[in-house]
């Protein structure tokens, strides 16, 4: 055999990957990216198995052990009614994280449907839904939340309704306030995931594969769904997981001002609420729901950032 | 120039009104009203009744809507429905210079250091300073003010007592209205609250300064400038810097906006009286009047926002031209 034949052969083969396998190959090479991912993962676990872990449940109260320095008891304290502040954190989990991915979900889903009919059918229509969606973006945000989850409060206090209110009462009430915290926080947030969709269309519709599509015959939702879609999929993705930590700080803001969750539900803006009242003579209070959002966030950030390196190593590490 | 201002002035006027006509529908469109309770006690029918007529609640909606811009035009925002004897003017009067200082000042600090810590990262790309400003950048991002608040009043407030960890050193009157005496009450009390509110902005800042210049060094009249023999001082200050900064511009305009307009968490952790409050309590208590107030500034100032940030543009990149 020729020298160069065996130094060839020598080399390591290289297989051939698709798109979204080569972007999880870049991914697994950004370390900080799988620690976040790792964390996350931890977290989903520690929220799947909360009834099994925690040492306490998050709503009994023993009034005696009240504001209890961290110990053998409570690894990390006990707060205002006594409550293991460690078993409130591990199901503050639940909350942050089903908001993260329900308002991610509901985003994504609305702003990708908005965005490709905006930019798929063009000229009037476009003009008319952008109107709309520029209008929307003027609107205060954290206004219009607070306005909506108001009005779910008021809706809930009221138990004569009737119909599809009253079952979606129960429903909010069942899941401890979160249906409605979906609904406040996903109304507004699909605008930015609108836009996008639509510019990523623009910039598919006109490319030869979708002219061919529609040369043999695809019809609009064929050329949709089946070759525009799978395209515009990826970088919306990747945006939408930029925008989850927005999502997890809105919700603990919301329970901050007494607007989220219902107690005796615990998320981490409800506790840093609580612990910050008592923080000259109790600071122990803050240290787990603080600690939990911030990496909670800090993660979500760094999967977001390798994720969108992954996907586009032109602007790598900006 | 002026004429494009004036015509964009001109096109804000009916897009406020559409602002505050879907907040209006919004609020009123919530059960309950401003008369339900006084304290923990509600009211007798005729009580409310008599207190709805007096503040016209019992028109019809869209005259309502009339009437308040009717007064608007009169530079008169009503009265408050809650804090009896006050005029929204009032609390505007009084709240709103101490949140447009918090506020000015978290971007003042932002725009100082957060744009050199960008340049440094970019001129100095993949090498251990970018990384170590890449990830305090995204650190300061992630700590939240419900996070990063209550750490600093323990530490440096409580523990430390350097600073003061709570209220607002600002002696009144204000000069104009809104500018305090930079006394060293005033600064001392700040340091904490526009720190905190600061440090996500710096991160952002740097961040997108960083991406920003990165992008603009790759254009050709940079490789033009570098060709015909610039110091690369003079190719960073003079050709990249300031069309990098558009970016970062668009993103300072609604910035300052939604931070002037007082951000609740740090008013409310600091104690400091500012208008941030407000937007939490008056909607809770359905203070009808107020809650267009503080919507009715927001939208203002983000207009104004973007106008100064279009205008900016123009200066920034001589390629934008407006008629």
């Amino acid at each position: 055999m020729a020298v160069a034949e065996r130094a060839v052969a020598a080399l390591p083969v290289r297989r051939e990957r698709s798109p979204w396998g080569d972007a999880f190959y870049q991914l697994t090479r950004n370390r900080v990216a799988v620690v976040s991912g790792i964390l996350i993962i931890v977290l989903v676990l520690l929220a799947l198995l909360a009834d099994v872990i925690s040492p306490y449940t998050y709503y009994e109260t023993r009034v005696i052990d009240n504001y209890m320095r961290p110990g053998s008891k409570y690894l990390l304290g006990a707060d205002t009614l006594g409550r293991d502040i460690l078993s409130r954190t591990i199901y503050g989990i639940r909350v942050s994280l089903s908001v993260a991915v329900m308002a991610a979900t509901v985003s994504l889903i609305i702003g990708i449907i908005y965005g490709l009919t905006s930019g798929y059918f063009g000229g009037r229509v476009d003009e008319v839904m952008m109107r709309l969606v520029d209008f929307l973006y003027g609107l205060p945000v954290i206004i219009v939340v607070i306005l909506l989850q108001v009005y779910f409060k008021a809706l809930g206090r009221r138990a004569a309704a009737t119909g599809l209110s009253a079952l979606l009462i129960k429903a909010d009430l069942a899941m401890g306030g979160l249906l409605f915290i979906f609904i406040a926080i996903g109304a507004l947030n699909w605008i930015g995931m609108a836009r996008i969709a639509r510019g990523q269309t623009l910039s598919y519709k006109e490319k030869d594969f979708v002219m061919a599509a529609r040369a043999v015959g695809v019809g609009p939702i064929g050329i949709i769904f089946r070759h525009l879609l799978p395209n515009i999929l990826g970088p919306c993705v990747v945006q939408e997981t930029l925008q989850i930590p927005g999502y997890i700080l809105l919700e603990a803001f919301l329970s901050f001002i007494g607007l989220g969750v219902n107690p005796p539900t615990p998320s981490w803006g409800i506790m840093i609420q609580e612990g910050y009242q008592a923080i000259r003579s109790y600071p122990h209070v803050l240290l787990g729901p603080a600690l939990a959002l911030t990496l909670t966030v800090l993660a979500f950030n760094f999967l977001g950032d390798g994720l969108r390196d992954a996907f586009d190593p032109v602007m790598r590490g900006t | 120039m002026l004429r494009y201002i004036v015509r964009r002035l001109l096109v804000s006027i009916p897009v406020l009104i559409a602002l505050t006509f879907v907040v209006f529908a919004l609020m009123r469109a919530i059960p309950g009203g401003p008369f339900d309770f006084v304290g923990d006690k509600s009211l007798p029918a005729s009580v409310v009744a008599n207190l709805e007529r007096k503040y016209h609640l019992d028109e019809p909606l869209l005259k309502q809507y009339g009437r308040y811009l009717w007064d608007l035009l009169h530079l008169d925002m009503g009265p408050s429905m809650r804090e009896r004897g006050r005029m929204v003017n009032d609390i505007v009067r009084d709240n709103f210079p101490v949140s447009f200082q918090l506020g000015a000042m978290s971007v003042a600090l932002a725009v100082v250091m957060g744009i050199p810590l960008g340049i440094l990262a970019a001129l100095k790309q993949n090498s251990w300073i970018d990384y170590l400003a890449t990830f305090i950048a995204v650190i300061g991002v992630a700590i939240p003010a419900l996070v990063l608040a209550p750490f600093l009043i323990w530490i440096v407030g409580v523990r430390l007592g350097w600073l003061p960890a709570a209220l607002w050193g600002a002696e009144r009157p204000f000069y104009l209205g809104f500018i305090p005496k930079p006394t060293p009450d005033f600064f001392r009390h700040a340091i904490l609250p526009v720190v905190t509110l600061g440090t996500g902005f710096t991160a952002a800042i740097g961040r997108l300064t960083r991406a920003a210049l990165l992008q603009v060094i790759r254009e050709d009249y940079i490789r033009t400038a570098r060709a015909k023999g610039l110091r690369e001082r003079a190719v960073v200050v003079r050709h990249a810097l300031k069309n990098s900064l558009i970016p970062v511009v668009t993103v300072i305009g609604p910035l300052f906006a939604a931070v002037v307009t007082g951000t609740f968490v740090v008013e409310q952790m600091f104690a400091i009286p500012g208008m941030g409050k407000y937007y939490v309590t008056a909607i809770s208590q359905r203070d009808y009047p107020v809650i267009m107030g503080v919507t009715l500034i927001y939208a203002v100032l983000l207009v104004a926002a973007n106008l100064l940030v279009d205008m900016t543009y123009a200066w920034l990149d001589p390629r934008i031209r407006y008629q």
